[in-house]
């Protein structure tokens, strides 16, 4: 009974814990107790000792004896009591030590809830005290959105009366969460309700961590396996009883594959091959079952037929057994197609390229690198395509100042920028040969890329052409000039031989009026100088028969200037000028003389005779000479110089007379042109010097200063004379 | 002198021409006639033929290369000797090819030129000219 209540009181204890106040209750209610008991054992003492009131001696020796054993007696029961409760008190230390630090949390909950009891544990996993969390209901301690769930866990646990597990989070002191596996376990009172509950608290978070992750990892893998972009299958092998492999059926298939055939993940799961293509060609079954059975990952392309379609696939087996394998599917239709179209493009352009008939040179725009020519630029520099695709445009260029690769790459960089090109570029080709061509350049887009196009054309033909072009201009423009000059020439000897002509008609007209009666008169003075006269007569005859010998000339000259030589004309003399000189002074000394002009005449004593009609020669200097005499009216000197010098006869006739002003120099050589009207003069004489001197392909000049004198220089070539001249000139026509 | 003189006949507009070649020409011992107009020269030519003629080519009426046709065709034999102030080289060549002209005195000559031509003429060496 005592122990009973013993264990009672101890484990009512073991509910307080072992606290310092707790000990002090325990105390006061063991002495209770005992003081309890001492008054029950003082009743019991005192009836006794009534009793023993009024007995005998021996009757209170056996009393004494009674007590005295009595004593002894609870004595032992003291000491055994006293053991009892040691070993009770290590036993329940033992028994707290499990409870506090227990590797889970444990509470005892009321029927409402309120948390009665709670270990240590329980109060580290939601640090908060033990005095925190007693008296409170456990409810706060629970996570908001988890409330639901307590509650309904607890409720079913009171309806049910039975323990019941669940998983939710718990709100620490700090505000962190804590996932938590309760499981209760119920405690009924006698009529069989539920008095209360003790639950563990196991602390799951890592574990739910973990599960979350795991989950979290799953679905991610299945969702890059739904979506990826590849057709992702997973077959089952189908052996026949032979063990040979003849079809596969289908246990998954992710979205692209669905898109790419068509076909749905839940109408061909489970379902064969040939069940879903009863036309699948034998080739499918031939190399799946290689890597089903080999386990050798094959990678191949393959046409379906009916799905019409050009497959790129990876099959491989996962596992080390032959049931299973799996295919990554890409659907390269499009792409060999588009191959396909674009080697034909590729092709086509190629052939294009080819057949243009210039050379073309593809270049990179930044760089200038060649990156593809034509068949026309290879023939043009001799190198293969793949040459030229490894040389620069300076390799192909002459390279001398102006075409070297900087001025190319400049001209490329400029065609980049948006300005073609066109120019004349010196080239080189694989022999070393440079030649000239013209090249356009053009900025074009191939193929994504920005390219110059360079068209280039040999013109080493149209330039020899040109330079031979050039130099036929220049000897052209040359021969123009010449003949220019010389129709220059032609045209003022022309005009002057038409005034000549003019003149020399109306001499003609005059010399025919003439000449009829001076030939009579001569006639008869020749006939009467042949009788036998008066010496006297015959000298008055003979000076008529000059004087009309005079005449004579006179008309003649008049008729030369119209290149009219009638007279001693019909044939080539040898003409020594001297001669002629001499003569022509002997005719007019008498007019010197008269003036008192005084002669100078040097000659050579070697002097070359010259080739002419006689008679012109005689004339042309004749009228220098009395040119010269009528210059000097108040006398002065005539020199007459001549002089053989490369091929040439040159007389000058100076004076020292008045001069020639420098105004009519311009017209001196012009018919009847004359400064000596008044005297007589016709204006006729240098006119027909000039004509004269120049048909023997000679020239004559003059200098002259007013007041001091002229001098005349006739320059007259030997050669020139030697080839036959006409012998009857055109000119003049009689009227 | 030769035994027998050749006859010549001048034919001019200008008296003193005939005159002069007259007097010219009988002094060098030749037997010389005149006439002043193409058609008297034909005229003497018809009646007496002469071994040459002295023919002056622009002449009123008849000119010299009528008359010269005229001559050669009645005496093919008699020389033909042209004498003119003012000869041109297209009516010279005419008379030379139609006119049976044998050779050519530019007027005005003298003495010495006319009897070296008449005596070119007679000798025959004027084809040389």
């Amino acid at each position: 009974m005592a122990m009973k209540r013993k264990k009672r009181a101890k484990r009512s204890g073991a509910t307080s814990g072992r606290t310092k106040k707790d000990r002090v209750s325990k105390k006061s209610k063991r002495a209770a107790e005992l003081r309890a008991f001492k008054k029950q054992a003082g009743v019991r003492l005192k009836k006794d000792l009534k009793k023993l009131q009024g007995a005998t001696p021996k009757e209170n020796r056996d009393a004494v004896q009674a007590l005295r054993m009595y004593q002894a007696e609870l004595e032992m029961q003291n000491e055994e009591l006293r053991s009892i409760q040691e070993e009770l008190e290590a036993s329940r230390d033992r028994y707290a030590d499990l409870y506090e630090c227990a590797p889970v949390g444990y509470l005892t909950l009321s029927r409402k809830g309120m948390i009665e009891a709670a270990n240590l544990t329980l109060c580290r996993q939601l640090g908060y005290d033990r005095s925190a969390l007693l008296k409170k209901p456990l409810s706060r301690f629970v996570h908001r959105e988890d409330q639901d769930i307590y509650f309904r866990h607890f409720r079913q646990m009171l309806k049910s009366r039975k323990g019941r597990t669940c998983e939710l989070r718990l709100r620490t002191k700090g505000g962190a969460l804590v996932w938590a596996f309760l499981e209760c376990v119920v405690e009924r009172d006698r009529k069989g309700s539920v008095s209360r509950a003790r639950v563990s608290v196991s602390d799951i978070t890592e574990h739910k961590r973990d599960e979350v992750a795991l989950s979290e990892r799953e679905a991610e893998q299945q969702m890059l396996l739904k979506s990826m972009a590849n057709a992702f299958v997973i077959f089952d092998s189908v052996f026949d009883d032979e063990g040979r492999f003849t079809s596969y059926r289908f246990v998954y298939i992710n979205d692209a594959y669905e898109r790419i055939t068509g076909v749905k993940n839940d109408d061909v799961c489970g379902k064969t091959v040939h069940e879903v293509w009863p036309e699948t060609e034998p080739e499918w079954i031939k190399r799946y079952g290689e890597v089903a059975v080999t386990g050798r990952t094959q990678h191949f392309e393959l046409y379906h037929d009916p799905t019409k379609k050009l497959y790129d696939c990876t099959v491989y087996r996962p596992y080390p057994t032959p049931e299973r394998f799996c295919v990554v599917f890409e659907d390269i239709t499009e792409r060999v197609e588009a191959e396909r179209a674009l080697q034909e493009s590729e092709e086509t352009y190629r052939t294009i390229f080819d057949a243009a008939s210039d050379a073309i040179v593809v270049h990179d725009a930044e760089s200038g690198a060649i990156l593809d020519a034509n068949a026309q630029a290879c023939e043009l520099y001799g190198y293969s395509v793949d040459e030229l695709k490894h040389m620069s445009v300076g390799d192909v260029s002459s390279g001398e100042p102006g075409y070297t690769e900087q001025d190319a790459k400049r001209l490329i960089g400029r065609t980049a920028d948006g300005a073609p090109q066109t120019f004349e570029w010196h080239s080189k080709d694989h022999s070393g040969r440079c030649f000239w061509s013209e090249v356009a350049l053009k900025s074009a887009l191939i193929r994504g890329r920005d390219c110059i196009l360079a068209i280039v054309r040999d013109i080493t033909e149209r330039k020899a052409a040109e330079e031979r072009l050039r130099r036929y201009s220049e000897e052209l423009q040359e021969m123009v000039e010449a003949r220019t000059r010389e129709l220059d020439t032609t045209r003022a000897e022309l005009f002057q031989a038409a005034k000549l002509a003019s003149l020399g008609r109306m001499g003609a007209g005059i010399a025919h009026q003439l000449n009829s009666p001076l030939c009579g008169a001569m006639l008869l003075i020749d006939a009467l100088l042949e009788r036998e006269i008066a010496a006297s007569e015959r000298e008055h005859l003979q000076r008529v028969r000059k004087g009309l010998t005079a005449m004579r000339d006179i008309i003649e000259a008049m008729l030369s200037l119209a290149m009219v030589h009638r007279r001693g004309g019909m044939a080539w003399e040898e003409i020594d000028l001297r001669t002629v000189i001499a003569n022509i002074l002997g005719v007019t000394e008498a007019d010197r003389d008269a003036r008192r002009i005084a002669l100078h005449l040097h000659f050579p004593d070697a002097f070359p005779a010259m080739t002419a009609f006689p008679g012109e020669i005689d004339q042309a200097f004749m009228n220098l000479i009395n040119n010269a005499i009528d210059a000097m009216p108040e006398g002065g000197t005539l020199t007459i110089e001549g002089a053989a010098e490369e091929g040439h006869l040159i007389i000058r006739v100076a004076d020292t007379g008045r001069g020639i002003a420098p105004e009519h120099r311009e017209y001196l050589f012009d018919p009847f042109f004359t400064t000596r009207v008044t005297e007589g003069g016709l204006g006729l004489g240098l006119a027909l010097t000039h004509q004269i001197v120049t048909k023997y392909k000679g020239e004559i000049s003059v200098e002259s200063e007013l007041g001091r004198g002229t001098i005349f220089t006739v320059r007259l070539p030997l050669s020139e004379t030697d080839e036959p001249m006409e012998a009857i000139p055109q000119g003049g026509e009689e009227r | 002198m030769t035994e027998q003189k050749k006859s010549i006949l001048v034919v001019d507009d200008e008296q003193n021409v005939c005159e002069g070649v007259k007097e010219v020409l009988e002094g060098g011992g030749y037997i010389v006639t005149m006439a002043t107009s193409g058609q008297a020269a034909v005229e003497l030519v018809k009646q007496e033929p002469v071994d040459v003629v002295l023919l002056d080519l622009i002449m009123p009426g008849m000119d010299g290369a009528d008359t010269c046709a005229a001559i050669k065709k009645m005496r093919p034999d008699t020389a033909v000797v042209a004498i003119s102030g003012s000869p041109s080289g297209e009516r010279l060549n005419r008379f030379f090819e139609n006119g049976g002209v044998d050779i050519y005195l530019y007027k005005p000559f003298g003495r010495e030129e006319l009897l070296q031509g008449v005596e070119k003429v007679l000798s025959g060496d004027y084809l040389k000219v």
